[in-house]
C-alpha cells in the first residue's frame, strides 16, 4: 500500500541529520517541482534549509525581522545546508536522515542565491511548500472554500533502479481553522489529554480534502478549483505511521 | 553496582540543582512577609515541576528529541519563532540574575563589593562551558549545592513549633500588613521560582546529549520523582527558615545575607560559611545551566549542531550563543540593576511564559508517532491538564498582578 503523509504536520520544521549523524538544520521548506509545468501532481525535489528559506516563510513583519537578524548575527557556514535533493534523503522518521555528508552538499553563497531566486521566481515549474500552505482556496463561484493548511504527499511504489523524486503531492488539506490539526489532533492515534482534545479536535473538523487535479490555477496564494466546496470529500485520516528514533524498527525509508 | 552510583549521583546532583536564586529570593521573601502562608505554592510548584521534567526527559529518552525542537514542530516556524524569542529573553534575565546571585555570595564572604565580581564570574562561567566536561561540571556543582542542608540543619535547632507551623502551612492566611494582590503576585512568582523553564530546557537537552534511550526512563522517573521533591524541600526549609527568624523581626528582604541570616543566628559561624558555600555552588550551577538554555534553544530551534560533548569547533554557532549570553547576562547587573530585583522579574515572568513550552511538549507526549506505547498515561493526562489550566490562568493573571500590586509592593 502506498504511505500518506502530511507535509506540514510531518515533514516540515523536523531535523535533519547528515551522514555522520551531525545536526544539519531543519526542514525549513520543500521544494516541489511540477513535471510538465501544467498542474500534472508536483514531486518533492528537494529540502531547503537555512536563513533563507526560514524568512520565507515568516509573513509578520516581526518574524522577517527575527530572521534577518538572526541570519546577520549567525552567518552559515560550512554546514549549512541550502538545497538538498530529495534523492538523498534516506529515511523518515521524528528526524530526517541523509545519505551524504553536510559537507558535500555545502553550495557557495552566490550559487544559493541564485537558486533562491530560481525556486522563489519560475512559477509552474518549481514551487514551495510555504506557496502552497496558507494560500486561499476558491471554488468556481467564487465562495472561497479555506485555507491550505497541509499538503498531502505519497510515497511512489518502489521503484525498480529508478531515479526520481520518492514523494508526489496528491492534494491539499483546506479548511477555515487549522489549529487543531497543527497540533496532530486530526490523527485518530493522538488520544491527547482529554482538555486539549476537546479544545483544539473541534477547531480542526471543518476540513476538505482537494485531490489535485480538482486546481484550475495556482497565483498569488489563491487556489481556484472546479466545482465547488460542498462536492469536496472530507480528508481521509493517515494511517498510523510509528516512527520512533531507531530507524531499523518503525520508520520508512524513502524508497529512489 | 556502577549503575547504582549513577543513579544515586543523578538524585544527589537533581537535589542541589533544584535550588537557584530564584529559590533564594523567592522562599526567602515569601517567608519573611507572608510566613507559612504561602508554602502550599511550594508543593503545587514542585509537583508541576516533576510532571513537566518527567515529561521531557521521557520524550528525550525515546524520541531523542529536546524540547525546543518540539516547540519548533508543533508550533510551526512563526509562532516557534516568537516562543523562542520569549524563552532566550527569560532565560538570558535569569541567567543575570544568576551571575549577580554568584558574586553577591562572594561580596557575603569576602566584603568586597559585588560588581568587582561580575566579569570575573562571566568568565568563568563562559570557561567552564567551553572547556570542562559535562559530567564533571554537573556533579560539582550539585553536590556542593548539598550544603544547603545546613539551613535544615538550623531549622531543626531552632526547635520551632512543629504542631503550630503545619497549622499556618495547611491554613494560609494572608498577613493583616499584606494586601491580597500582592499575596497572588508572590504565588506567582514562587511558582516561576520552582517551575523555571531553564531547568526543563537543560535537563531534557542533557538527556539527549546523553544518550539516554528507553533503558534509561527508570533513571529518568527516579532523579524526577525522588531528586525534585529533596530540592523542593531545601527550598521550603529556607521558607521555614525565614518565617521562624525574619517574620518576627519584620525584616524585608532586600539582599542576599537576609537569605543567610537565620542560618548564621543559630549555627553561628560554621553555619553561615557552609550557608555561603550552598548559595554560591546553586547560583554557580544555574548560571552554567542558564548559559547553556540559552545555547540550546537557540540551536535546536535552528537545527543547528549543540552540545557539550561536541568540540566547540563542531558547535561554532551553538558555542557563539553561549558567550553572547554570557556577554549580556554578565552586562546586565554590572549596569548596577539590583540583581535581587532582576531574580524577582525573572521568576515572574518565568511562570508567564510556562505555557509556551508546556503545551507543545504536552501535545508531543501524547503523540504515539514520538513515543510509542510510552505516551501518558490517564493519569498522568488528567494530573497535567490540571496544571496546563492553573499555568495559562497564572500566565493571564501575572502582568495585572505586577501592575495593580506594584510588583508586589513592600
Amino acid at each position: 500500500m502506498a504511505r500518506r503523509l502530511d507535509a506540514a504536520l510531518e515533514l516540515l520544521d523536523r531535523q535533519l541529520i547528515d551522514s555522520d549523524g551531525t545536526l544539519a538544520g531543519k526542514v525549513d521548506d520543500l521544494e516541489l517541482t511540477d513535471p510538465g509545468g501544467n498542474l500534472e501532481q508536483p514531486r518533492v525535489t528537494a529540502i531547503l534549509s537555512g536563513p533563507a528559506a526560514l524568512g520565507g516563510r515568516l509573513h509578520t513583519p516581526v518574524g522577517r525581522w527575527l530572521a534577518r537578524v538572526a541570519d546577520r548575527l549567525l552567518a552559515p557556514d560550512h554546514d549549512q545546508l541550502s538545497r538538498v535533493p530529495f534523492d538523498q534523503v534516506e529515511a523518515v522518521a521524528t528526524d530526517i536522515r541523509l545519505r551524504v555528508a553536510a559537507g558535500e552538499l555545502g553550495v557557495g553563497a552566490g550559487e544559493a542565491r541564485v537558486r533562491e531566486r530560481l525556486i522563489g521566481r519560475i512559477a509552474g515549474a518549481a514551487m514551495r511548500l510555504s506557496e502552497l500552505l496558507g494560500a486561499k482556496v476558491v471554488d468556481e463561484h467564487g465562495h472561497t472554500v479555506g485555507k491550505v493548511h497541509d499538503v498531502r504527499l505519497v510515497q511512489e511504489g518502489p521503484q525498480a533502479g529508478g531515479v526520481g523524486p520518492g514523494l508526489r503531492v496528491e492534494g491539499l488539506l483546506v479548511g477555515r481553522r487549522a489549529l487543531g490539526a497543527r497540533f496532530g489532533f486530526d490523527r485518530g492515534s493522538v488520544r491527547g489529554p482529554w482538555l486539549l482534545k476537546a479544545v483544539f479536535g473541534s477547531l480542526g473538523h471543518d476540513g476538505h480534502y482537494l485531490p489535485w487535479g480538482r486546481i484550475r490555477s495556482i497565483r498569488a496564494r489563491q487556489i481556484c478549483i472546479t466545482g465547488t466546496a460542498g462536492d469536496l470529500p472530507r480528508p481521509e485520516p493517515l494511517a498510523e505511521v510509528a516512527h520512533h528514533r531507531e530507524p531499523a524498527e518503525g520508520s520508512w525509508r524513502i524508497r529512489t | 553496582m556502577k549503575k547504582l552510583v549513577e543513579i544515586a549521583l543523578g538524585i544527589l546532583t537533581a537535589i542541589g540543582g533544584f535550588v537557584d536564586i530564584g529559590d533564594l529570593v523567592a522562599s526567602t521573601e515569601t517567608g519573611a512577609r507572608f510566613g507559612l502562608g504561602l508554602a502550599w505554592v511550594l508543593v503545587v510548584g514542585v509537583l508541576g515541576i516533576i510532571i513537566y521534567a518527567e515529561m521531557a526527559g521521557r520524550v528525550a529518552s525515546v524520541s531523542g528529541r529536546a524540547v525546543f525542537d518540539l516547540v519548533r514542530e508543533r508550533l510551526g516556524a512563526g509562532v516557534g519563532l516568537l516562543n523562542l524569542a520569549a524563552s532566550f529573553f527569560i532565560t538570558l534575565l535569569t541567567l543575570a540574575a544568576e551571575i549577580g546571585g554568584v558574586a553577591l555570595s562572594l561580596q557575603l564572604a569576602t566584603s568586597v563589593n559585588y560588581l568587582l565580581f561580575v566579569p570575573i564570574v562571566g568568565f568563568l562561567v563562559w570557561l567552564v562551558c567551553w572547556r570542562v566536561r559535562f559530567e564533571v561540571m554537573d556533579n560539582a556543582v550539585g553536590l556542593l549545592g548539598l550544603a544547603l542542608i545546613v539551613v535544615a540543619v538550623a531549622v531543626w535547632k531552632a526547635h520551632p513549633q512543629w504542631g503550630a507551623m503545619l497549622h499556618s502551612a495547611t491554613h494560609p492566611v494572608v498577613p493583616r500588613t499584606e494586601t491580597h494582590t500582592a499575596y497572588w503576585y508572590f504565588a506567582i512568582a514562587l511558582l516561576g521560582s520552582a517551575m523555571t523553564p531553564y531547568e526543563v530546557f537543560f535537563f531534557s537537552s542533557g538527556a539527549v546529549e546523553q544518550r539516554w534511550t528507553r533503558a534509561d526512563l527508570l533513571v529518568n522517573r527516579l532523579n524526577v520523582y525522588i531528586g525534585f521533591p529533596l530540592g523542593g524541600l531545601l527550598a521550603l526549609v529556607l521558607m521555614v527558615a525565614a518565617a521562624l527568624v525574619l517574620e518576627p523581626r519584620g525584616i524585608d528582604p532586600s539582599h542576599l545575607s537576609q537569605a543567610a541570616l537565620p542560618t548564621s543566628l543559630i549555627l553561628g559561624k560554621l553555619g553561615l560559611a557552609l550557608a555561603l558555600l550552598g548559595f554560591f555552588a546553586c547560583t554557580s550551577g544555574a548560571a552554567l545551566e542558564t548559559a547553556l538554555s540559552c545555547g540550546y534553544s537557540v540551536a535546536q530551534y535552528f537545527g543547528w549542531p549543540w552540545g557539550k560533548l561536541l568540540k566547540p569547533a563542531q558547535a561554532p554557532r551553538f558555542q557563539l550563543v553561549v558567550l553572547a549570553s554570557i556577554t549580556l547576562g554578565a552586562g546586565l547587573p554590572l549596569t548596577t540593576l539590583d540583581p535581587i530585583k532582576l531574580t524577582e522579574y525573572a521568576i515572574v515572568l518565568s511562570a508567564a511564559a510556562l505555557p509556551l513550552t508546556y503545551l507543545p511538549l504536552l501535545i508531543v507526549a501524547n503523540d504515539p508517532a514520538y513515543l510509542g506505547d510510552k505516551v501518558n498515561s490517564g493519569l498522568s493526562n488528567a494530573i497535567a491538564s490540571v496544571y496546563l489550566v492553573v499555568l495559562v490562568v497564572a500566565s493571564v493573571a501575572t502582568i495585572p498582578l505586577m501592575i495593580i500590586s506594584k510588583a508586589g509592593g513592600g
